[in-house]
């Protein structure tokens, strides 16, 4: 008998594809292997598993994998004549100030593919060069020399004033594929915003081929007749749009993890997260305040700028197979990965450098055998590894262990102070949302070490971003470079933006074919006169309130405002939301008092800490560290001072006692 | 030896603290180029922030600009001393590149803090930035033909900007008096402030959070480990005495005279390295004279670049270095000597020689393009003066490792271009071209990387003002490979007929000299600086 699936999240991993689907009573969980080769083979193997979903939310790797591993289109540029290098000098700094041979990232387009026309826009909005037939005409003989797949175009001052960029797009967007710069981030700093268009163009080709392939299989096969994308903000949007703008899905494999942490906020009705996904060669970490996470424009991938709207999110080379060394008396772990292939020591697929894995088998949290007996670890040889790195640095191997695991937790707490502090925010009072293969192993130390008292881990650590997809909402963009003094400023004009902004947001949805009730956010980015770095503020009724709301934004953030300095609104963007419903999770069922299976050693506690298994816990089991909760795909430690409580929904929640 | 970890000096806890310094330094960094209001700090990152002990050794620094490193140290020891009464929320400010202050060169403003942890003084925070003006002769603040420090900018010797988180707005109004953009240095002394005080509040949390550590045992281990590691990488190279001679185009005074650097490094058996610039020139009238803190930044970047990333950037890495600098010479001058292109132009130079000695004692790179390219435009534009500030990245130098790389910033800055667009947004310019200057790096088996053409237009009447080298001394290369092409200024000026300008493509041609101050240049015309290429590499020895 099938099931009636109401919704499913699809979350394309490294290593795994993970699913999670869910009906009125039901919740199904799936990992296949991925297919890096083609990513769409464990996508539709993965469906096909359990059929018939009305709604699919899918995050992507496609578009981030192609950039990282040079795969995608072959681009020309056109740009204003005299700045065809821009691309390739970009800011004219280099990555590491110390480099014999100091290096930067490569363009994604080469001397050749870059194309100048001979316009120009200025400082002030008007046209000093206009485009004129003949520019047009030896642009295209140039054209058609070369072999490309798409068209990046990006001119000056596009973003004031967009008649000569759009002429160009004009006469070339019924022949070729093309980007162009005024539509996809209308925006100075002329680097930047050839960079993002570049990219763009890069991605395009691959990223349509892809969705159009599934949005075609998934339908024809009946698999769905709801298919949709998560992008970079974490709002969702079909097929047709994606294509529109793809560069907006660089970091769509990231924002499903993001979501999840901003779901498991507004399902546990807890404010403030800070969400800590721990995987096997990475880290990502956010924070949400507020049930919201942050959204920014300055992300960058392989050191090349993207600067669209993306989850505020740290990525670092910190996990499992994070790497144990020795580096000039400095104990260094990570970012160094064992990957995959050969895993950890304790893997015995031939790794011989001791992991942050092999550490937590030695320190005695972990299970011996994995995925429910598949795979059995090999603690003897784990021991050897850290014992013998342990005469290199001096130390005994209790002390090793807990060592490495502590500068471990400290890298990690370097992004967690990043995504607080740094940003103005006090981590005492957030709670800490542990997942990620490795994320319940190491949060309540985590927890511990940035004097957070509360800490969240899910029900399916191992699949978490994939839940997050379910909890997306449809969302469709539109922004305008505005830049004039705030004083200056009428509300009725900026009211009037509004209204047209939200047309065209309006015809967004439309063209994805997304009915039902939305609402419409529109946010001004501001900054002082003279600086170089905006926030956001939600557009209010009055100058006044707008201006307040910077001032108290600013001091938040980097704790000072000043009360009389001239502000200046840079853009204004409008937002349309369609709320998605959150996915309902099912409750668990009442299950006889639990007994811990068995007892382990764990390193510096006099007793044996009893393990439980996951399964056999139901709603409101309580217990006081050190206790260990294994489950299939991850290890859940608690430790001494810390008590945990189960809730309904099989969230663990852990309390530091007082 | 074997360290207990109760002790807090094994290797784990030393980690701990070396990246939780590392972490308080980066977002000092962070705030002030965020809050910062000219182009210069906030564009092109154009500043580097600092931690030190309570005697004034660097214990970490948040990688910036390279000819900062070296500097810094010299300005906090100064400081500890002569303010021995200073409080929780007090800054000192100072810019003096006297040798008793360890400044770089006037523009370069420094503010130091002191952190006190329960009463006592701990540690001492400091920042610097390049500031766009500080007055003097001409916009920017760095004259071509300036041939005494006052003619270079407001000196402010080390005095209280903030007393107990109060500005001091009697010093204020001084500097803002004698500054062409006062709005601009008030808003960036204030974001210098700013990410002082955050640096002082993190390194409090740090103790607070540690109460167990031995902060001060630990720094100076830390230290000692870093003496340890560079002593390690020196125990690496052969045992040998090398030299080097390089010259600087000219003094911008006495056009036709080079300037003299030379440079003779020694590894010793005691595993120290030995730097001896004995055989220099005397210091010039111009302003090409290095004050010791700049020529030791250079000596402490060769070193870095010798131990890489593995050893930890504290006073411990330069133990091992004597740098041996004969008084009132080019690079190490007497305190009235004018020195504002030295922390630019004199200290690429400086590296140039390290690097052609080091090329003797192991496989090293060729020269790279050897100078800033510093471009400082400014005037009055409606009514209101105004100054913009750049430098521009060129070729670095091929080696038995592999090519150079073309349109890069090298050495000892690491400072971003503005964008045209925010360039063209803010002031009266309009840049013609940007673009990489093609087949200027010298050709061998690996190429040199090319230079870059930047090509700025005037939209008003304004001073500019050029420090520039390599104009005639090519970059260097090895074996028998092409040298770098020398770097080219050009200034474009307007055929004017009849009050008229005859075509709007037709331009009168000069190239200038390495160092120059146009006064009052026209309206339209235009200042096009094509920067040196890399010097090429052939594994072949020298014809």
């Amino acid at each position: 008998m099938s099931t009636d699936w109401t919704i499913c999240g699809l979350d394309t991993g490294g290593t795994f594809t993970d699913l999670i689907a869910i009906s009125q009573n039901q919740i199904k969980i799936l990992k296949v292997p991925s297919t890096p080769h083609n990513p769409l083979e464990a996508v539709i193997n993965a469906v096909k598993k359990i059929g018939y979903v009305k709604e699919i939310l899918h995050g992507t790797t496609v578009a981030t994998n192609a950039v990282l591993e040079g795969k995608g289109a072959r681009v020309v540029l056109i740009t204003t004549k005299g700045f065809k290098d821009v691309i390739e000098i970009g800011r004219q700094n280099r990555r590491d100030i110390y480099e014999l041979y100091p290096k930067r990232s490569m363009p994604l387009i080469s001397s050749e593919l870059r194309l100048e026309i001979n316009e120009r826009v200025i400082a002030d909005g008007s046209i000093e060069v206009s485009i004129d037939d003949e520019e047009l005409k030896n642009l295209e003989l140039k054209l058609s020399s070369l072999e490309f797949d798409s068209i990046a175009l990006c001119t000056l001052f596009s973003f004031l004033n967009s008649i000569n960029e759009e002429n160009v797009a004009k006469f070339l967007e019924s022949k070729y594929l093309i980007s162009v710069s005024n539509r996809i981030l209308p925006v100075y700093r002329e680097y930047e915003r050839t960079s993002t268009t570049v990219m763009d163009a890069y991605v395009k080709p691959i990223i349509t081929s892809y969705l159009k392939q599934a949005n075609t299989i998934l339908l024809n096969e009946n698999l769905t007749n709801n298919f949709a994308i998560m992008k970079s903000d974490r709002g969702l949007a079909r097929v047709s749009s994606i294509i529109a703008k793809p560069v907006e899905t660089l970091f769509s494999g990231l924002a499903g993890g993001i979501q999840a942490a901003q779901y498991t906020s507004q399902i546990l009705n807890v404010p403030n997260i800070i969400s800590l996904d721990i995987g096997g060669t990475s880290t990502d970490v956010a924070s949400i305040v507020n049930y919201n996470c942050n959204i920014q424009n300055e992300q960058k991938i392989n050191n090349l700028p993207v600067s669209i709207p993306s989850v505020d999110v740290i990525t670092i080379g910190a996990g499992g197979g994070s790497l144990i060394q020795v580096n000039s008396g400095f104990v260094k772990v990570g970012p160094e990965s064992a990957g995959a292939i050969p895993g950890p020591v304790a893997y015995g697929m031939g790794g011989t450098i001791p992991t942050v894995t092999d550490a937590d088998l030695v320190f005695g949290i972990l299970q011996t055998s994995l995925a429910g007996g598949e795979m059995e670890l090999k603690s003897e040889d784990a021991l050897n590894s850290l014992d013998l790195f342990s005469k290199q640095i001096n130390l005994s191997i209790n002390e090793t262990v807990v060592g490495v695991r502590r500068i471990f937790h400290e890298n990690i707490a370097a992004a967690l102070r990043a995504v607080s502090m740094e940003r103005g925010l006090d981590p005492r009072n957030f709670a800490l949302l542990g997942f990620g293969g490795a994320g319940p192993s190491h949060v309540a130390e985590l927890a511990d070490l940035m004097n957070i008292k509360d800490v969240i881990i899910p029900p399916y650590p191992g699949i978490w971003s994939a839940m997050g997809l379910m909890g997306g909402d449809y969302k469709f963009s539109s922004s305008r470079s505005y830049l004039t003094k705030l004083n200056t400023i009428e509300i009725s004009e900026l009211y009037t933006i509004k209204d047209e902004l939200t047309l065209k947001v309006k015809g967004m949805a439309q063209k994805d074919n997304i009915k039902g009730s939305f609402h419409i956010e529109t946010y001004l980015m501001l900054r002082y006169v003279g600086q170089s770095y905006e926030l956001s503020v939600l557009l209010s009724d009055s100058i006044e309130q707008i201006k307040d709301d910077f001032i108290n934004s600013h001091l938040e953030r980097y704790g000072f405002a000043d009360k009389d300095e001239p502000i200046e609104t840079v853009t204004i963007r409008v937002d349309l939301i369609l709320p998605h419903e959150n996915p309902i999770l099912p409750e668990l069922d009442i299950k006889p008092d639990p007994k811990p299976y068995m007892f382990r050693n764990v390193l510096n506690i006099p007793d044996k800490v009893p393990v439980y298994r996951k399964s056999d816990l139901d709603k409101n089991f309580q217990i006081n560290g050190p206790v260990i909760i294994d489950q299939l795909d991850t290890t859940n430690w608690v430790p001494p001072n810390w008590s945990l409580q189960i809730d309904k929904f099989g969230f663990i929640l852990l309390k530091k006692n007082s | 030896m074997k360290y207990r970890m109760q002790d807090n000096l094994d290797p784990i806890s030393l980690t701990v603290l070396q990246r939780r310094l590392e972490s308080v330094a980066d977002e000092m960094s962070l705030v002030l180029k965020k809050t910062a209001y000219s182009p210069n700090i906030k564009e092109r990152a154009d500043f580097s922030c600092a931690i030190f002990d309570k005697s004034g050794d660097m214990v970490a620094q948040a990688e910036a600009i390279p000819v900062h490193l070296g500097s810094m140290p010299f300005v906090a020891k100064p400081i500890i001393s002569k303010f021995q009464n200073w409080k929780e929320g007090d800054a000192v400010i100072t810019n003096s590149p006297r040798s008793e202050y360890g400044g770089t060169h006037l523009p370069d403003i420094t503010l130091v803090a002191p952190v006190f942890h329960k009463g006592e003084f701990t540690h001492v925070i400091a920042n610097r930035a390049h500031h766009a003006d500080v007055g003097g002769m001409t916009p920017g603040s760095l004259p071509a033909n300036s041939t005494e420090i006052f003619q270079e900018g407001l000196i402010i010797p080390p005095v209280f900007l903030y007393k107990n988180g109060v500005e001091n707005s009697d010093i204020m109004n001084i500097i803002l008096e004698n500054v062409r953009t006062p709005e601009e240095r008030l808003g960036d002394l204030r974001a210098q402030y700013s990410s002082l005080m955050l640096g002082v509040r993190r390194m409090k949390k740090l103790m607070d959070d540690n109460p167990n550590w031995n902060i001060q045992l630990m720094q100076a281990h830390l230290q000692k480990q870093a003496e340890e590691g560079t002593r390690n990488k020196i125990a690496t190279l052969p045992i040998k005495k090398v030299e080097y001679t390089d010259y600087l185009d000219n003094d911008g005074i006495n056009l036709d005279e080079p300037v003299k650097i030379h440079v003779s490094i020694e590894v010793t058996s005691e595993g120290d390295l030995v730097i001896d610039f004995n055989g220099s020139d005397n210091e010039r009238k111009g302003n090409c004279n290095a004050p010791l803190s700049v020529t030791t930044s250079a000596c402490y970047y060769l070193l870095r670049l010798l131990t890489g990333r593995d050893v930890p950037s504290n006073s411990g890495c330069y133990k091992p270095v004597k740098i041996i600098a004969p008084e009132a010479s080019v690079i190490n001058p007497t305190r009235n000597s004018a020195t504002s292109s030295a922390n630019t132009e004199t200290s690429s130079r400086i590296v140039d020689v390290l690097m052609g000695a080091m090329k003797q004692i192991i496989p090293w790179p060729s020269a790279s393009q050897g100078t800033m390219n510093n471009l400082l435009i400014g005037g009055i534009h409606k009514g209101k003066p105004w100054s913009i500030y750049e430098t521009i990245g060129g070729g670095t130098g091929a080696g038995p490792d592999g090519a150079g790389t073309s349109a890069i910033q090298s050495h000892m800055t690491n400072t971003e271009n503005t964008p045209i667009e925010a360039l063209e947004l803010s002031y009266p310019l309009r840049v013609r071209e940007y673009s990489i200057r093609r087949n200027s790096g010298g050709k061998g088996e690996f190429n040199g990387g090319d230079g870059i053409v930047r090509d700025i237009q005037l939209l008003d009447e304004a001073t500019i003002t050029l420090q520039s080298e390599r104009r005639k001394f090519k970059p260097w290369s090895q074996g028998n490979a092409e040298m770098g092409k020398s770097g080219i200024n050009k200034f474009l000026v307007p055929i004017i007929d009849n009050d008229k300008i005859k075509n709007i493509n037709e331009y009168d041609i000069q190239i200038l000299s390495s160092r120059i101050t146009l006064v009052n240049a026209k309206k339209n015309s235009r200042i096009r600086i094509l920067t040196p290429g890399g010097g090429g590499y052939n594994s072949s020895p020298e014809v």
